[in-house]
């Protein structure tokens, strides 16, 4: 089975996506300026923000703090409201279950709508091997179906095309004249997805939250694709993070407001969808289906270097604002997660090891803290991670012994002063681009020692007034 | 008149380097403004290019030295909003035990970058200086999020004279330096900067300045490669030597 | 209009949606109006009991709007649900209205009314003024004291809408293109 990939090396994968672009002006810069923009001229409009923020925060924080109780009260409703609970402890379990469960009901396919988590499982993958077609139904996915590519970011998954790219592939895949109109294309689209819809037997949503207090399950959603999934198909299946738990509907108003306003810049997003039982009328769903996920969750739930990454409602706020991001857009990045909360998230789920040069990818400009709704401090947590990078011994004995180096040399001020005057001799006789750091003379001019440093000019100055 | 403000100032090992006349500035704004400047030359550097690269070990053995070297200052100011962070927030996730965690609590609350102190403390916010230039202000990462600087500063350059400040309209983004990563990530890095640099030009800007030099030297890098009608100064010496300096 | 009706259109206007403030009496005249551009108008309602209390269905039959009745049993879904799929409109009440943000509250109810404010490309929802609040927050504090958390719901903000294609804005994706509030003023 086949999960997202991450680059055997990060650095390549940037160093390629630079070298590739071609698209002026690029496609995720502007989207996410866009989107960065409009989120800030809501927030200057909505004086308790911060107020709601603070809060939001210290409530997802006190969440993940009583997790397990949280828990064990969102599975005694669920088992009340009649939904039906799967628990799985990695991604090839989460597969099987959904699979077992369309299995049962004949599906050849499942309606999807936006989930973030089914491409951290590889699910769409798994089912093509096994004879069921997936299709996703949120618009941004589904033209990153038709490309056969990942999403490019995680609330706005194709936001790396351009109208005109969208144009050609619906001509090349559904046969229809090019046009490169928004609205055509998404009538296009609705009226594809519409018979899907109305012959759905199966539907798979994400879930933005649980709602441990009553046992709602919370889909977050502007197209309405969230609502045919979960209202159409006779059958629904809902996948979650476990980490994705909350207190009350109190809780969830807020949250929806925050990651609304972070996501895409809205008061509200045009639906709040909260599914609590199967229907008990002649329409609408008989079976609702829970397939609750850990796959590594809990191993960060019991890091408490790591924990707060939890705490992230996926509004993709740090992706638009991150510079780094904003270079590259989502794809080089590799894996389910791109940007900010990827670098985080992505070693922290499945190991320093996998993803080494991920913490490293930041300038630590702490962008992405500043807007997050739930406050995670990221550069502090890539900053652990590049850390445990060390500690792990994936640094290699070259980077180890620089810094060893560097340490013995700053330990000691007369040994700084000679290795820095040494340093300067050295600049004065060599041509500027023989300097010891490659990477920075590609692009830019190497700066120079002063002809004094700033303790001999002190010295200098001290005699001088103790002169007069 | 009381009796003078003792300072020991914090010059961070780039500027010591590379830049000492933004040493040298601060220095003269610290006296105008009254205060008994100290350089404790035992110093080095505070830690934080081990830190940002994951070696924390060797990281802790610089903090703790720094912590011995500045433990018994009344204030610590230093000219850059980095290094100043590293020490007031990023020592907090070092092992320090004891007596050295004792007195960095103490020293953490007396350090500072150095328009914190003129503004926020001595309130002095009138230099003197006359430059009569349009200087577009670049909001440094670590300064303006991490330390809250961005009112300080600019307070400080709108009562220079002459000057015409400007802000580039580009969110406050980062320039692309980023310490290590403008080695780890070159392109990334520079792409970064050709972004910054493209909103300061906007501006009709002369001269980019901002509270941290180790910006400015990635930025000066791009733009003396570039051969742009830029330059960039420290605004501590904007605001010590003003128009001789141009 | 008072403030808060004031507050509503506004929201409802930034949201491309609409807002009739009417009487009691006139309810079934200004549904009328919106559906006028139909021929033979079809239209679900729901049985809801503003909609009952203001006999809409009445209304609208004698005016010769073909009424898209709830099926009474599964084997009658399928087929209810193609109707639906081609109606001109969904009508609809709601819990309650929140006038900063143009939300409104949807229970579901049992039998399941919900695809009637989801497949029809207009979405009416009618409620008496006193269902409008405020905020988000006021309106779900209304609906935990009510006592009828237990069920399916939805939160209405406009019509459907995209913007994954540049960030532009499209209207009208797999939900109502349209939705009209009618807020029956005493």
């Amino acid at each position: 089975m086949s999960r997202p990939k991450l680059p055997s090396d990060l650095k390549q994968s940037f160093r390629e996506s630079l070298r590739n672009r071609s698209d002026v002006p690029l496609p995720y810069k502007v989207n996410t300026e866009k989107s960065t923009r409009r989120r800030d001229e809501l927030v200057s409009d909505w004086p308790e923000f911060d107020r709601v923020r603070d809060r939001v925060t210290t409530r997802r924080r006190e969440a993940l703090e009583n997790l397990d109780a949280l828990h064990t009260q969102l599975k005694a409703n669920w088992e009340k409201n009649g939904v039906q609970l799967h628990e799985a402890k990695d991604a090839e379990a989460a597969c099987e279950i959904i699979l077992s469960i369309l299995q049962k009901e004949n599906a050849d396919r499942l309606l999807k709508s936006k989930t973030m988590v089914s491409e951290e499982i590889g699910l769409n993958e798994y089912l093509e091997n096994h004879g069921i077609q997936p299709i996703e139904t949120d618009l941004g996915e589904y033209i990153v179906q038709l490309r056969k590519e990942a999403p490019s970011h995680i609330t706005m998954p194709a936001m790396h095309l351009t109208r005109d790219d969208v144009g050609h592939l619906f001509e090349e895949k559904l046969g229809i004249p090019f046009t490169n109109d928004p609205p055509e294309l998404t009538k296009v689209a609705r009226k594809t997805l519409r018979k899907e819809f109305l012959a759905a037997k199966v539907g798979l949503c994400g879930v933005n939250f649980a709602v441990a207090e009553t046992g709602h399950i919370v889909t977050v959603t502007n197209e309405g694709n969230g609502r045919m999934v979960t209202t159409m198909p006779r059958v629904v299946i809902a996948l979650m993070g476990m980490e994705r738990v909350t207190q009350s509907l109190e809780d969830v108003a807020q949250l929806w407001q925050l990651l609304a306003l972070s996501a895409t810049g809205q008061k509200a997003t045009v639906y709040l969808n909260l599914q609590h039982s199967p229907s008990t009328g002649p329409a609408g769903p008989e079976e609702i289906h829970v397939v609750l996920l850990d796959n590594g969750r809990s191993r960060i739930y019991a890091d408490p270097e790591l924990n707060e990454v939890l705490r992230c409602i996926r509004c993709g706020a740090c992706l638009n604002v991150c510079p780094v991001y904003r270079q590259v857009g989502g794809h080089p990045y590799g894996g389910t997660y791109p940007g900010p909360i990827g670098e985080v998230f992505t070693p922290a789920l499945l190991g320093i090891e996998q993803a080494p040069d991920h913490p490293f990818a930041s300038s630590l400009c702490g962008a992405c803290e500043q807007i997050c709704p739930v406050s995670i401090p990221i550069p502090e947590l890539l900053l652990r991670l590049r850390d445990r990078k060390v500690q792990s011994g994936k640094t290699g004995k070259g980077e180890d012994l620089l810094w060893k180096q560097f340490e013995t040399v700053m330990m000691k001020e007369t040994r700084y002063r000679k290795a820095s005057n040494l340093a300067r001799g050295v600049q004065r006789i060599l041509p500027a681009s023989m300097l010891p750091v490659p990477g920075w003379t590609n692009h830019r001019d190497t700066p120079r020692f002063a002809g004094k440093s700033f303790r001999t000019l002190w010295e200098q100055k001290k005699r001088e007034t103790d002169d007069e | 008149m009381g009796t003078k403000r003792k300072v020991s100032l914090f010059i961070p090992c780039f500027v010591d380097q590379f830049f000492p006349q933004t040493g040298m500035a601060t220095v003269k704004l610290l006296e105008i403004a009254d205060c008994e400047v100290h350089f404790p030359v035992e110093q080095t550097c505070c830690g934080q290019p081990a830190f940002n690269s994951g070696y924390r070990k060797e990281a802790a053995s610089l903090a703790k030295r720094f912590i011995r070297v500045f433990g018994d200052a009344d204030n610590v100011v230093a000219p850059s909003g980095s290094c100043v962070a590293m020490v007031r927030k990023h020592y907090e996730e070092l092992d320090l035990q004891g007596e050295e965690r004792k007195t960095y609590e103490a020293l953490k609350t007396r350090i500072y970058e150095v328009s914190e102190f003129l503004v926020d403390v001595l309130k002095i916010t009138d230099f003197g200086a006359s430059f009569p230039h349009k200087v577009a202000y670049h909001s440094s990462c670590h300064g303006y999020r991490e330390l809250g600087i961005h009112d300080q500063p600019v307070e400080l350059l709108h009562k220079v004279e002459g000057i015409t400040l400007v802000e580039p309209d580009d969110r406050r983004n980062c320039c692309g330096f980023g310490g290590t990563f403008a080695v780890k990530f070159p392109g990334i890095s520079s792409a970064m900067g050709e972004d910054k640099l493209a909103a300061i030009q906007a501006t009709g800007a002369e001269v980019v300045t901002a509270t941290d030099d180790s910006c400015l030297m990635h930025l000066q890098g791009m733009i003396s490669r570039k051969k742009l009608p830029l330059r960039t100064l420290h605004y501590t010496r904007i605001l010590a030597g003003g128009e001789a300096l141009l | 209009m008072n403030e808060q009706l004031k507050t509503l259109e506004n929201a409802l206007t930034s949201l491309d949606a609409e807002l009739v403030v009417c009487h009691r009496d006139e309810a079934i005249e200004q549904l009328l109006e919106k559906l006028q551009e139909f021929d033979h108008p079809q239209v679900a309602i729901t049985d809801e009991e503003l909609l009952q209390t203001l006999c809409i269905e009445k209304g609208l039959t004698e005016a010769g709007a073909e009424i898209l009745l709830f099926p009474a049993s599964k084997t009658e879904v399928e087929e209810w649900r193609k109707k639906l799929s081609m109606a001109d409109a969904g009508i609809t009440s709601a819990f309650g209205i929140a006038a900063e943000t143009g939300s409104a509250l949807l229970l579901s109810g049992s039998p399941d009314r919900r695809m009637v404010s989801l497949l029809p490309p207009l979405h009416c929802i009618i409620v008496e003024e006193s269902s409008v609040t405020n905020t988000i927050d006021e309106m779900f504090q209304r609906w935990l004291k009510s006592g009828l958390t237990e069920g399916n719901a939805v939160v209405v903000s406009g019509p459907s809408r995209t913007a994954d294609i540049e960030k532009e804005l499209v209207l009208g994706v797999h939900g109502p293109v349209r939705v009209i509030m009618f807020v029956i003023h005493e």
